[in-house]
């Protein structure tokens, strides 16, 4: 059983949520005594320091308010002590740790950690990649710039911690990198899921086939892609390796995680109190219906996050994993995010299926855009897909297959572009795949 | 959780505070005498025991009280 830490991975689920509920109160305590930002928070709510000793059952913790993004940012801009304002609840010398979000929805939040939030946070990196049998006699190449975004800074010191010899794949081409991957014999790869693809692709331009290399498993996040099946599968096939997907964001790394057996996420309950609510009342959805996440953090204390919106949904099925973690699981990964949700022609249009629809077509190289305009109050979405080399004489015929797969996928008519591979502009991190100009 | 193993974790958890009490001594008595190069290697290892405390020690004795 790969189980980093079994007095909380294997705890009977009674026993998890009485835990749960005790820490989920001791950060309450904590934020409302040492962070401006939850202290007013808290008492607008007209919260006392005795209503929050009193947390006992989750009923309590539903009178606690929830925060938004847009209301840390607020309690950021232009607020002492900078850059992180009233959001910080220890004194300014204690951070040793600076990254900020990508500030695709929005102004970027800047995140400071002290150096104990540092080893909480390699720490859980440790559990999930040890779940997925990273060992130290494995050598995992990191794909990542290495910069101002979280991402996977933390895989690097929890690898470290497992004792695995790390690489890491910094500043330098694609190229490069898998000359590196191939060349050092690495077992284990962490990037994101379209830059899994984007490697296939150079891969294979180099008269390189991935699945001859040593590597064994890919680590994905950034992106749905690792839950969606025709993504996780087309980057398995052609890597001849694992694929395991996690999710999380600056302000809650790592809520949730694929173990070894692939079964969906697990929520990862040992840190956070995880609550699925609906994203119209925001009260606790019953099991197996699609809800909006909403973490607490336990154990961070440069920044606590106390019921924050995440504005991703799932659903959490009464399946048990063969794993022996007693933690939920989400099935299918995150479903999509309440603000890339969008409607078009009243209809709610998710990037998800789009990419469901692009993978589902073996002739598409995996790139894709999508671009939503307005025109006589009629929307209309434009998806450009790129094609593999070999088959580009038959654009046209593409074009059609994917009109009816998105057709399928999103219930909505679709315009479709095929280009040639190499048009769309590729992403290290995050790719940025909807422009909605409407 | 069987009785050895629990009896294990609670010297498991024993052994954490020790080792949380001697950093922190570490901390202070070089600070009393400022000596940058144990105060802050002190200071590194209390991050790293404190996720043992967190992850060990804490729901130890919240399900488990003596």
């Amino acid at each position: 059983m790969n189980v980093w830490n079994p007095v909380l991975e294997t705890m009977p689920p009674g026993d998890l949520r009485r835990y749960q509920l005790i820490k989920f109160k001791e950060q309450c305590i904590y934020a409302f005594k040492n962070s401006p930002y939850y202290a007013q928070k808290f008492t607008e709510a007209g919260l006392k320091l005795k209503d929050l000793e009193n947390i006992k059952t989750m009923d309590d913790v539903l009178k606690i308010p929830i925060s938004s993004k847009k209301e840390f940012a607020a309690a950021q801009e232009g607020k002492e002590p900078f850059p992180y304002g009233e959001l910080l609840a220890v004194p300014i010398e204690r951070i040793s740790e600076y990254h900020q979000t990508s500030g695709t929805t929005g102004t970027p939040l800047r995140w400071g950690d002290t150096w104990a939030d540092w080893e909480w946070y390699s720490d859980i990196w440790a559990t999930i990649l040890y779940s997925r049998g990273l060992r130290a006699n494995d050598r995992l190449y990191i794909a990542f710039p290495y910069h101002i975004y979280i991402a996977f800074w933390g895989g690097h010191y929890g690898a470290e911690k497992i004792g695995a010899e790390v690489i890491p794949g910094g500043s330098t081409g694609t190229e490069q990198r898998i000359r590196e991957i191939v060349d050092l014999r690495c077992t284990a790869v962490m990037c994101t899921p379209s830059y899994a693809l984007h490697m296939v692709n150079i891969a294979k331009e180099m008269g390189i086939d991935l699945r001859k290399t040593a590597v064994s498993k890919l680590f994905c996040t950034g992106e749905p892609g690792a839950s969606i099946l025709s993504t996780k599968q087309r980057i398995e096939e052609a890597w001849g390796a694992k694929v395991f997907d996690h999710v999380g964001a600056t302000e809650a790394p790592l809520w949730a995680f694929q173990c070894g057996e692939q079964r969906g996420l697990h929520i990862n309950e040992a840190h956070y109190l995880v609550e699925i609510l609906d994203p119209e009342t925001l009260t606790p959805v019953p099991e197996g219906e699609t809800g909006t996440v909403v973490v607490t953090n336990f154990a961070r204390k440069g920044m606590p996050a106390i019921r924050y919106d995440l504005k991703d949904l799932i659903k959490i099925t009464p399946e048990k994993c063969p794993c022996g973690r007693t933690w939920r699981i989400s099935e299918g990964g995150v479903a999509g995010r309440r603000d890339e949700m969008s409607k078009v022609r009243g209809v709610l249009f998710s990037p998800k299926n789009v990419e469901k629809a692009v993978m589902n077509i073996p002739e598409l190289n995996g790139e894709f855009k999508i671009i939503i305009t307005r025109e006589k109050d009629y929307d209309n979405v434009l998806v450009k897909a790129e094609v593999f080399r070999d088959f580009e004489n038959v654009r046209a015929e593409l074009a059609e297959k994917l009109s009816k797969e998105l057709r399928n996928t999103t219930t909505l008519r679709c315009d479709v572009e095929i280009l040639p591979s190499g048009t769309l502009p590729r992403h290290e991190t995050k790719a940025k795949r909807l422009e909605d100009l409407r | 959780m069987d009785k050895r193993k629990l009896q294990k974790l609670k010297d498991i958890d024993r052994e954490i505070k020790n080792l949380d009490a001697a950093a922190r001594k570490l901390k202070n008595m070089a600070e009393e005498i400022e000596l940058p190069i144990v105060f802050y290697n002190a200071n590194r290892i209390l991050g790293t025991v404190n996720v043992l405390k967190q992850n060990i020690s804490e729901p130890l004795n919240i399900i488990y009280p003596d």
